[in-house]
């Protein structure tokens, strides 16, 4: 890889990852706590969402808790992995300039 | 292509992100433990603030207690439970760490002869320290509650002796509740 993933090099989608990536395995976080942590508004925070579904890094569920909607989102095995490239990727580029 | 100095500044985000979603899920976590604890201390506390101490009631309040902590410990072992099978941990732990505390703390109170309000300040003051310590790991709204919970009990215990245990199930259950929800909003 001679370039960074250019899907989660995206300032809020690499925030979103990250908040994805701490959380245990097969974890979700609910929209609004999520919008909390990356600090977006809620149209760019479900656009950026869309986007990282569509290429498979993460899942979205959409069902209703007390009678409300609710969105939750969790980070997939390939997106896992795809963030752990990114993140490997930035490490080796410090490393090598050393 | 980015430089080392952008990668560097890159992960450093990527570090703070982490560390706040790592706090926040903590925090959801516990929450409904600060709610059951909070309404066991509240009902605890409460019933020993009415009843008079005398040798008669004090039976029926260790019966009480007893109680309350099971129930209590149960109810945290179940929520344990539903955390854990959402992420595949060993939730028996929870379970475990309540018969640790149980065992140590009636040999504790064994082998100190305590007295009634020496062992109604003993639990916040352990809860305080608990919460002090996990905070140093966890985030600092676990320090926070650990350190309020210490001095209200602590200031109760030397300054308001005679309304001690109303005191303990106003402001100490009362603070556990608020900091579920405190913590539940994170």
């Amino acid at each position: 890889m001679d370039q960074p993933d250019n899907l989660i090099h995206q300032p809020v989608r690499l925030k979103i990852m990250a908040a994805l990536k701490a959380l245990p395995a097969a974890e979700q976080i609910e929209f609004v706590r999520l919008r909390k942590l990356v600090d977006a508004t809620e149209g760019n925070l479900g656009a950026h969402i869309q986007t990282l579904e569509h290429a498979g890094y993460v899942a979205v569920e959409k069902d209703f808790a007390e009678n409300r909607p609710r969105t939750r989102v969790k980070l997939s095995k390939h997106g896992r992995r795809a963030f752990e490239d990114y993140t490997a990727f930035l490490r080796d580029l410090i490393d090598g300039a050393s | 292509m980015i430089t080392a100095e952008q990668a560097a500044d890159v992960l450093k985000e990527v570090a703070t992100t982490e560390r706040r979603s790592a706090e926040a899920y903590s925090y959801s976590q516990t929450a409904p433990h600060c709610f059951v604890w909070g309404a066991v201390w509240f009902l605890g506390y409460g019933a020993e603030a009415l009843a008079p101490i005398a040798h008669p009631q004090w039976m029926w309040l260790g019966w009480w207690w007893l109680a309350l902590s099971m129930s209590g410990a149960l109810a945290s072992t179940l929520i344990g439970v539903q955390q854990g099978s959402r992420r595949n941990s060993n939730a028996w732990r929870m379970t475990a760490l309540f018969a640790i505390m149980w065992l140590f703390t009636l040999a504790l109170f064994q082998i100190m002869h305590a007295r009634e309000l020496q062992i109604a300040a003993y639990f916040p003051l352990a809860f305080s320290a608990i919460y002090a310590a996990i905070g140093l790991w966890l985030g600092l709204r676990y320090i926070l509650v650990g350190i309020f919970m210490a001095v209200s009990t602590l200031g109760a215990y030397y300054f308001l002796r005679e309304h001690f245990l109303l005191w303990m199930a106003l402001v100490g259950g009362g603070s556990l509740l608020l900091t579920g929800l405190w913590m539940r909003k994170a």
